[in-house]
């Protein structure tokens, strides 16, 4: 390659860009796969929560593990090995096994803290009759079965309020069943653990060593080598799915990358052209990586997946260039006579992706900005840097044979002017009539979690009892405390809904660590030592008990009444620390306590309750909210691309500036996009976000396919040229979408099926709308 | 020495029955153990039986003393009706228990998986009454003391943790009749409970 003399201005800044670009995304860009990313940042406080706790939310940092293939006591000994070793870890704030109803430390909190916890204490709990009472029924339960093991306690506990934070708390009630000491699935084929890591859910590098660090530990301390480790869990899950989308995007990439420089080579016949070609591309690629990074602090891999869009859509520029080349012509002579056209296929593309730039949602505008970028650069770089660079002098096969084959199809076609506008009719009645069941409203479809997958996290959390949270009520407070105290307000409502039958129960953090409010008030409800003393022998006296056993809850109620309040933090490292610390958040100035409601029976009885809590609390539908969400920012985008429709009609009025041209460009495409979206509903697939932005792109594309077809031809060779590079571009964007529709991740596919087929309607629809020679 | 003379043939008759029922018992006797024991408690139909029961503990001024009933069935029911001093009624059946204070109107339920210590204290009684050879071993070692007219099965907990509780069960009893329960708690508490059947 030989440059013109002296210093060429594009082609040093090309360069810089690429540098630049290049050390910014070695050196700083981060990839992730959060599907978080995908929601809006300016979302309602309710939206807002949500989001935070699809993220880093009550049961988001859970594992579930399970190890089968092995006899009982086989599984039940790795599972209690596994258990020690991955408490010994370090990774993880608990691990449960079933050994242990309630860890030790959670034992010492709450006898130590039993008056101040317990929702039983209250000044007649402690007065002579009170007392009695308790005596009493601490006398019926010394002869009942449980009663060898409750002795023990009596004299530290005569008014049970231990027991009774015992029956709450011993977990063990709800759990799975056990079998030599360990929790085990019904039909005793798995050993089931459950454990929360440390790191957030939504850091997926340090989820990832944790997965690592679990296996290896299984594989060391398993007792035979046949036994198998199951894990599951949302962490697990968005490790999974990071795996999967990175493995398909760099995978697919590279063969739609393979394909489309195969066809470019049988087109060109030059591998060197093949090599000037793809420049424009990478650097788009690169440049459009970096923008991205450059403005969002990290690239999503749904995002990385579209670097195939930019291959259908960039490679498609230096293709119009080398294929409009007459022989023997300069590129820059080339230029100069296609720029007008291939400007505006830029813009179009542009102004396209603009619209997803400006859409809410951050994923959405993640991809704007990326085709945006990488277009932008890849048409500058075919315009300014391909001229000074391309060899002065070089040969492009002719194939004239195919041209002049292509030249007789194509006048066929133009034949069929009617069947584009028939389509656009029959595609715009049947979408019409199918408007109601278009839609995919379920986030979770999007993921590329395999069902097998689903199906094992579901039997696991069916047999660990372990339901997914579905409903959560929040309920905001200025301080931490006011959010507590008016959680406490609404538990005795909620204890009316269990009782109805609404829900089976609930969790919220003022069970574990009351206001401080509640804890002094039952402090104060504790007598003084002499009234207490008093109090205790005139019951004590009533019943068969010895009057002096029961020393040590004497020593114990008075200490009782001088404990510094329990704090969240006494509680760090434990199961119901954890429990306690995730229904506690922070939102924006204030905090919100959150009541996790389990096996919620009766939604419309629930829903009423929650209307009629005013702005004190509200009902978060996890599912729910995350469906309407997505609802709304699809229609949000849906409006978004018909302004970018708009955006490029005026694009298009400025550059052909007539009416007739506008209308045979925008037809085809038009037509070839509601088509497209026709046949999916009659494949009886949803259509997701994932597809208008889809759809998007084969407008672009089609747009070029119709503005080269309409582009006035000198002679009958620049027409058979023209044909013969629209070809081109269609083939390479059909085989590189086309590789994206085998791919496992659902959203990867629903874009590789949409553009592959809309490609092709654009492309035979633009045909028949192209210019008569 | 008529009477002589015909004594030896009588006495000859007396000593070989003796001898045989002494060889038919000593066989009997030599198949009495925990399998028969078992076996002939399972072979009992359902029954009801009064009781009295005293516990001693280290916590009680006098020991407490209880009486009801006990209702027993294949496979798996057992319930006991305390009456006396105070009325509380503890049923089990299968895998459930159930606990009714009558006079609070206050029932609690539970699974008895989920509490095996209290599981086991239970079966030393249900799987008992019920014959229930194979459940029984699963919470404790027997060993069968005596002879089938007056034998005492002793219980000794296999499982550790039911070990810290109790330290031995002892149930004595005639043919297929069970007399007396004896639990003995780690600690030197221990409870004494003594039945009288009644006709179905």
């Amino acid at each position: 390659m030989s440059l013109r003399s002296g210093i060429c201005w594009p082609v040093l800044l090309w360069l810089a860009v690429l540098a630049g670009s290049l050390w910014w995304v070695t050196a700083h860009t981060r990839f992730n796969t959060d599907m978080a990313a995908f929601l809006p940042d300016s979302a309602a406080p309710a939206q807002q929560l949500m989001v935070d706790q699809l993220r880093d939310g009550v049961a988001s940092r859970l594992v579930l593990l399970a190890v089968e293939n092995g006899s009982p006591a086989q599984l039940a000994e790795s599972s209690k090995k596994l258990a020690r070793a991955l408490e010994a870890s370090g990774h993880f704030s608990y691990v449960r096994n079933g050994e242990h109803g309630l860890t030790p430390a959670e034992r010492e909190r709450l006898m130590q803290y039993r008056y101040l916890l317990s929702p039983a204490t209250g000044a007649e709990r402690f007065s002579a009759a009170g007392l009695e009472q308790g005596l009493q029924d601490s006398l019926q339960l010394l002869a009942s079965p449980a009663g060898a093991m409750v002795k023990q306690l009596l004299p530290s506990d005569p008014t049970g309020a231990m027991l009774n934070l015992l029956e709450d708390w011993g977990g063990t009630g709800r759990g799975p069943k056990l079998q030599h000491g360990v929790w085990f699935s019904a039909d005793d084929q798995r050993a089931l653990l459950l454990a929360e890591t440390r790191a957030p859910a939504f850091d997926i590098d340090a989820q990832q060593q944790v997965g690592d660090a679990i296996r290896q530990t299984f594989d060391a301390s398993r007792a035979s080598p046949v036994l198998k480790l199951l894990m599951s869990g949302p962490s697990v899950f968005a490790v999974q799915s990071r795996n999967l989308i990175h493995n398909d995007a760099w995978r697919l990439s590279l063969v739609a990358m393979l394909l489309v420089a195969l066809i470019l080579l049988l087109a060109y016949g030059s591998p060197r052209l093949l090599g000037l070609g793809i420049l424009p591309v990478a650097s788009g690629a690169l440049t459009g990586i970096a923008a991205v990074s450059l403005s969002y602090g990290s690239v999503h891999g749904i995002t990385l997946g579209f670097g195939a869009t930019l291959i259908g859509e960039a490679v498609d520029y230096p293709t119009y260039l080398f294929t409009q080349r007459a022989a023997g012509e300069r590129l820059s002579d080339t230029l100069a006579r296609i720029w007008p056209t291939l400007r505006l296929a830029v813009l179009t593309t542009v102004f396209g992706s603009l619209t997803m730039l400006i859409s809410g949602f951050s994923g959405l505008s993640q991809l704007g900005m990326f085709s945006l970028a990488g277009v932008l650069t890849a048409g500058l770089v075919t315009r300014f840097v391909l001229p000074e660079i391309a060899p002065s002098h070089f040969e492009i096969a002719s194939r004239s044979r195919t041209q002049a084959m292509l030249a007789r199809g194509a006048s066929v076609l133009t034949g069929l002017k009617w069947l584009p506008l028939l389509v656009l009719a029959a595609a715009a009645a049947y979408l019409a009539t199918q408007y109601r069941d278009l839609w995919e409203n379920e986030l979770s479809r999007l993921s590329p979690i395999p069902q097998q997958a689903l199906e094992l996290d579901r039997s696991l959390r069916e047999a660990m009892g372990a339901p997914d949270v579905r409903y959560l009520i929040a309920i905001p407070g200025v301080t931490r405390q006011a959010a507590l105290e008016n959680s406490e307000a609404l538990a005795p409502h909620l204890q009316a809904l269990v009782q109805q039958g609404v829900t089976s129960g609930y969790d919220l953090t003022a069970r574990i660590v009351p206001s401080e409010r509640t804890q002094a008030a039952r402090q104060s409800a504790l007598p003084e030592p002499e009234t207490l003393r008093r109090n205790l022998e005139l019951a004590v006296a009533a019943t068969p008990f010895k009057a002096d056993i029961f020393e040590p809850f004497l020593q114990q109620a008075e200490l009782s009444r001088h404990l510094p309040p329990l704090q969240a933090d006494d509680w760090q490292g434990t199961p119901l620390g954890g429990l306690a610390g995730g229904l506690m958040v922070r939102q924006g100035e204030g905090w919100v306590a959150l009541i996790s409601l389990r096996n919620v029976n009766d939604e419309a009885t629930l829903k009423t309750f929650a209307s009629k809590l005013g702005s004190a609390a509200f009902l978060l539908d996890i599912k729910g909210e995350s469906s309407r969400m997505i609802m709304q920012y699809r229609d949000q985008s849906l409006r978004y691309s018909l302004l970018g429709v708009v955006a490029i009609m005026l694009v298009l009025g400025f550059g052909l500036r007539n009416f007739r041209a506008v209308f045979a460009v925008l037809l085809p495409v038009v037509a070839a996009m509601l088509a497209t979206a026709a046949l999916l509903a009659g494949m009886s697939i949803k259509l997701s976000l994932f597809h208008i932005v889809s759809l998007l792109l084969v407008l672009g594309i089609g747009l070029n396919y119709g503005l080269f077809f309409n582009r006035p031809a000198l002679d009958e060779a620049e027409h058979r040229r023209t044909l013969f590079g629209v070809l081109v571009c269609a083939a390479s964007t059909v085989s590189a979408f086309g590789v994206l529709a085998f791919s496992a991740t659902p959203v990867l596919q629903a874009i590789g099926i949409t553009v592959a087929l809309g490609a092709v309607l654009s492309l035979l629809f633009a045909a028949m709308w192209a210019k008569p020679k | 020495m008529i009477i002589g003379h015909r004594l030896p043939a009588r006495r000859i008759l007396h000593v070989a029955l003796a001898l045989l029922a002494a060889l038919w018992s000593g066989l009997l006797q030599a198949n009495w153990n925990t399998a028969a024991l078992m076996k002939a408690l399972a072979e009992r139909p359902a029954g009801q039986v009064r009781y009295s029961e005293t516990r001693h503990s280290a916590l009680l001024k006098e020991p407490l003393r209880m009486s009801g009933t006990l209702r027993y069935k294949k496979p798996a029911f057992l319930q006991k009706h305390i009456q006396t001093p105070f009325e509380e009624i503890l049923t089990v059946d299968g895998e459930r228990l159930s606990w009714e204070k009558p006079a609070a109107q206050k029932k609690h339920e539970l699974a008895l998986r989920d509490y095996p210590a209290i599981q086991g204290f239970i079966e030393s009684m249900r799987s008992t009454l019920n014959g229930d050879a194979s459940t029984l071993e699963r919470f404790y070692k027997l060993r069968l003391d005596g002879k089938e007219q007056q034998w005492t099965l002793v219980l000794l907990p296999s499982d550790i943790d039911m070990a810290q509780f109790i330290r031995v069960i002892r149930i004595s009893g005639s043919k297929a009749r069970i007399s007396t329960i004896e639990i003995e708690e780690a600690g030197g508490d221990r409870s004494l409970m003594t039945l009288r059947e009644e006709t179905p």
